[in-house]
């Protein structure tokens, strides 16, 4: 029978208080400025941006674009004759 | 006898630790400036799309996942609030009628239900904080009950010029809070009915646990290519569970702590996002609640999963999907409250192997193939129903669909979405054997299913 484990109690207590307090960190760093990272924006990677046009579409006519390099949207700069997965057209 | 978890046992402290957590999480929310709370697509300026492949459902595109990993915090300067509902109905169609009417007040075959209607609560509030919680009335068994549950805290980072989010996430339902779509919890088939028959062995990562518990994980995501994450999951009281409409004695509830670990990692390849990774778990179980024995049931779960996905040229999609669990049981209580204990009973072992791959024309018309396949030793405790003894279940599964207004061109209006699909559902195998797997006559393509469906959401 020895492998047979008997029921057991663990400190649910104690796990839980760590969560708790990891939780409380991630706010209290955000809280503080600590982050240096934009989090409104999104990583160029994840929206597939691409530094030429797609089927005629560029960063430059779309509605996220702020000119002359920026983007509401996503983050660093990014090319006027750019193009993202995210791409809304202005017209 | 049934342990009731009084209120001054391990499960009651658990909630009342959590209640302490959600209510700090509370007092942050409210302590902060007024902030734009819409729903997703509204608060991102985004249509369902940008997010979901086809248009519609839970199968994320990378712009999704981030979405979800950065605590569904993004937004554009829209504001709403963070409400939206969802309604699903079907009509099922099995090879041969089931031997017994799958609920109270259906028919054997050929059934049409309101599966379900659901409301969520889905939205971030400033640049840390953000949920998405869903309660679901359930058109079969008629009752309402919690949902989904996933709220989050983020914050990003830049560790050594290195983007990095973490984040904690507080869910109801191991994978939950996962950002792939090769998870049980957010995999193919997304909808499904529970008209239709279904095998009767999987791993318990398949959905056994989902709203029967309550864990946290905490995660890092690096530079959107290595997430890493780490937690652990606790069953509440037999009276909070029955108030929030989970059945608190299936599978039974979690002896101390379940241990929770995943991870992956996320690059670009050949113009897409391939994805491997791991994931595992390992619950002791009191099967039913029932602690008479003083033993418990230990299930181990480990897992591989990858997943590719690419945008073409054209504005088509192609996904590919697959996980495989290794699940190793050691069901001591089980066996002993059956009068079989011994290793001959208790030693278990399954392996389920899943795929999918799906194309997308236009994020308008889908087509999904997927196979399925879960095996293991015979158990005469475990699957007395099986012929066999064997949990075996092989099988395929057809979906095609249409979205037409994931774009938001809905005359509606941009939130009103909507899927109308068949599936189709082929086993080779069913509950240990192709042919007379319960013993009395049945073969597994009797259990070939069509399900037609329509998937509303606002």
């Amino acid at each position: 029978m020895s492998d047979i484990r008997p029921v057991t109690s663990p400190s649910r207590r104690h796990v839980l208080r760590d969560a708790a307090a990891l939780t409380l960190g991630a706010i209290a760093l955000g809280g503080a400025g600590v982050a240096a990272a934009d989090a409104a924006k999104m990583p160029q990677k994840a929206v597939a941006y691409q530094d030429h046009p797609k089927a005629g579409h560029g960063c430059n006519s779309c509605k996220s674009f702020q000119p002359p390099t920026a983007c509401k949207t996503v983050e660093g700069p990014v090319a006027p004759a750019g193009w993202c997965s995210l791409y809304k057209s202005m017209s | 006898m049934i342990d009731s978890a009084s209120p001054s046992g391990p499960p009651a402290r658990l909630i009342k630790a959590i209640n302490l957590l959600l209510t700090i999480i509370g007092l942050a929310l409210l302590a902060r400036p007024a902030a734009a709370v819409p729903s997703f697509a509204v608060q991102t300026g985004q249509p369902c799309q940008a997010c979901h492949v086809g248009g519609f459902g839970p199968q994320l595109t990378p712009y999704g996942r981030e979405f979800k990993l950065r605590g569904y915090t993004q937004r554009t300067d829209n504001f709403n609030l963070p409400f939206s509902a969802m309604a699903v109905a079907s009509y099922v169609n099995t090879k041969r009628d089931q031997a017994s009417p799958p609920a109270d007040g259906f028919g054997n075959n050929n059934n049409t239900a309101l599966d379900q209607v659901s409301l969520f609560i889905a939205g971030g509030l400033g640049s840390h904080l953000g949920a998405f919680i869903q309660t679901t009335y359930d058109g079969v068994a008629k009752a309402w009950s919690w949902d989904n549950l996933d709220v989050r805290a983020t914050t990003t980072l830049k560790i050594k010029g290195v983007a990095t989010v973490l984040g904690v996430s507080l869910n109801n339902s191991p994978g939950t809070q996962d950002a792939w779509n090769t998870l049980p919890a957010w995999g193919y088939p997304y909808t499904g009915s529970a008209l239709a028959p279904s095998p009767s062995a999987s791993p318990l990562l398949a959905g056994a646990l989902a709203q029967n518990v309550l864990g946290v994980t905490g995660y890092a995501w690096i530079d959107s290519k290595i997430f890493l994450e780490a937690g652990a999951y606790g069953s509440p009281s037999v009276s909070t569970l029955n108030h929030l409409g989970a059945d608190p004695f299936s599978p039974g509830d979690i002896d101390g702590l379940a241990p929770y670990a995943r991870i992956a990692f996320q690059e670009s390849v050949a113009g897409g996002m391939l994805q491997v990774g791991a994931f595992g778990m390992r619950a002791d179980l009191h099967p039913g609640r029932d602690r008479t024995t003083g033993l418990t049931d230990r299930y181990t779960d480990l897992g591989l999963d990858a997943s590719y996905q690419k945008a073409l040229d054209n504005g088509d999609v192609v996904t590919v999907d697959a996980r495989y669990i290794d699940e190793r049981q050691t069901l001591d209580a089980t066996c002993s409250l059956a009068g079989t204990p011994g290793r001959d009973c208790a030693d278990n072992h399954l392996r389920d192997l899943r795929a999918d791959a799906s194309y997308y024309w236009r994020n308008k018309l889908g087509a999904t193939v997927a196979v399925f396949d879960t095996v293991g030793p015979p158990n005469a405790t475990t699957y007395p129903g099986n012929r066999t003894f064997k949990p075996d279940s092989t099988g395929v599964s057809f979906q095609i669909d249409g979205t037409p207004f994931g774009d938001g061109s809905s005359p509606l209006g941009p939130r009103f979405n909507m899927r109308v699909g068949v599936q189709y559902t082929a086993y080779a195998r069913f509950n240990g054997a192709r042919n007379n797997y319960d013993g009395a006559g049945a073969n597994a393509s009797d259990n070939n299913t069509v399900r037609v469906f329509t998937w509303f959401a606002y």
